[in-house]
């Protein structure tokens, strides 16, 4: 047997690690005033608003559902944001539950700008790479906040979390 | 069937990271000295210690082997410190290829483990040391960038030729 992590687990640990920074957000609204500048992000508020609403986007393309569009997205407040990701939890969980779901069908990105052997990937790759994609941002923003001064806590090491034996 | 990512592909994707480091620190030293903070560590060249280090580490306790002593890591240079990465792809790579192994059973015992907390998997502790190199390459991605020196580091999984 090829040994493997399943998408079961990354999505739930994923949701950990949302769940996790939505509490602590929740507790300490003025970090999301925070200047931050990962992946362009003005601020905590919006770099997390990318982290969830990328989740979100490729739901929509996995599923084969209208994209979102940037005005589609709102900038906060923080609820609104954890709301992205609910959806695309959802969506990722209706996929994972269809048996007839294709993992090995491909998606198309139309974005000019990324290296063009990695336009086209397998809808397996696209769920793993949200749900990798999330985690390294969530470990990049652990940093952020305690370098500015304000230390969360976060145990973002897959070796914590329950979603996996 | 269950749609996974195999510990074959996320060992490609952690190789591939840390092939982009060592180039990328190769050719730019002065960034080894950066401040870094992370983990406890005082500069980009311990912090790159901790992480190939651990690689090691986690290599020989998946696999029943002693275990290399924190202490006799070797600090530098960047080629020793690579090596330990190499050493544990080496380590990786024969626990894949062992039949034998039962990735399912709750069998790894690590030094540091508090009583309470669950003996892992093979497998979760695979999953885990690949995982843990990976995060922190995001963090030292933002780490060199915020400090003036950005790297062009793409290390979302987007971009790993490990899986198609």
């Amino acid at each position: 047997m090829t040994a493997a992590v399943t998408m079961e687990e990354l999505l739930a640990w994923s949701e950990e690690s949302s769940q996790f920074w939505k509490a602590h957000l929740d507790a300490n609204p003025a970090l999301l005033e925070l200047p931050c500048g990962i992946g362009k992000a003005v601020n905590v508020q919006d770099f997390v608003r990318h982290i969830w609403s990328a989740e979100l986007r490729m739901g929509h393309r996995i599923a084969g559902l209208p994209l979102l569009t940037a005005k589609d997205v709102p900038p906060g407040p923080l609820d609104a944001l954890y709301d992205l990701h609910l959806q695309a939890v959802q969506l990722f969980r209706a996929l994972l539950d269809n048996p007839t779901q294709d993992w090995d069908a491909t998606i198309t990105f139309e974005y000019d700008w990324l290296p063009p052997h990695v336009r086209t990937i397998s809808k397996r790759k696209g769920l793993a790479h949200a749900l990798f994609h999330g985690q390294r941002h969530w470990a990049q923003l652990a940093t952020l906040v305690r370098s500015a001064g304000f230390p969360s806590q976060f145990n973002g090491d897959l070796l914590f979390s329950p979603a996996m034996k | 069937m269950t749609p996974a990512i195999t510990l074959d592909e996320l060992l490609t994707w952690n190789e591939e990271s840390s092939h982009f480091w060592k180039a990328h620190l190769d050719a730019n030293p002065t960034l080894l000295e950066l401040p870094c903070g992370i983990g406890g560590n005082a500069n980009v060249q311990a912090f790159v210690r901790h992480i190939w280090g651990a690689e090691l580490v986690w290599s020989q306790i998946i696999s029943g082997f002693p275990v290399t002593d924190y202490d006799i890591w070797p600090h530098g240079p960047l080629d020793a410190l690579y090596d330990m990465h190499l050493s544990a792809v080496r380590n990786f790579r024969a626990l894949l290829d062992d039949p034998p192994i039962n990735w399912d059973e709750k069998s790894v015992h690590y030094p540091w483990r508090r009583p309470e907390a669950p003996k892992p998997t093979p497998r979760k502790a695979l999953a885990h040391i690949l995982l843990h190199s990976q995060r922190h390459w995001a963090q030292l991605s933002t780490l060199v960038r915020s400090q003036g020196f950005p790297s062009g580091y793409l290390g979302d999984l987007l971009f790993s030729s490990g899986l198609e």
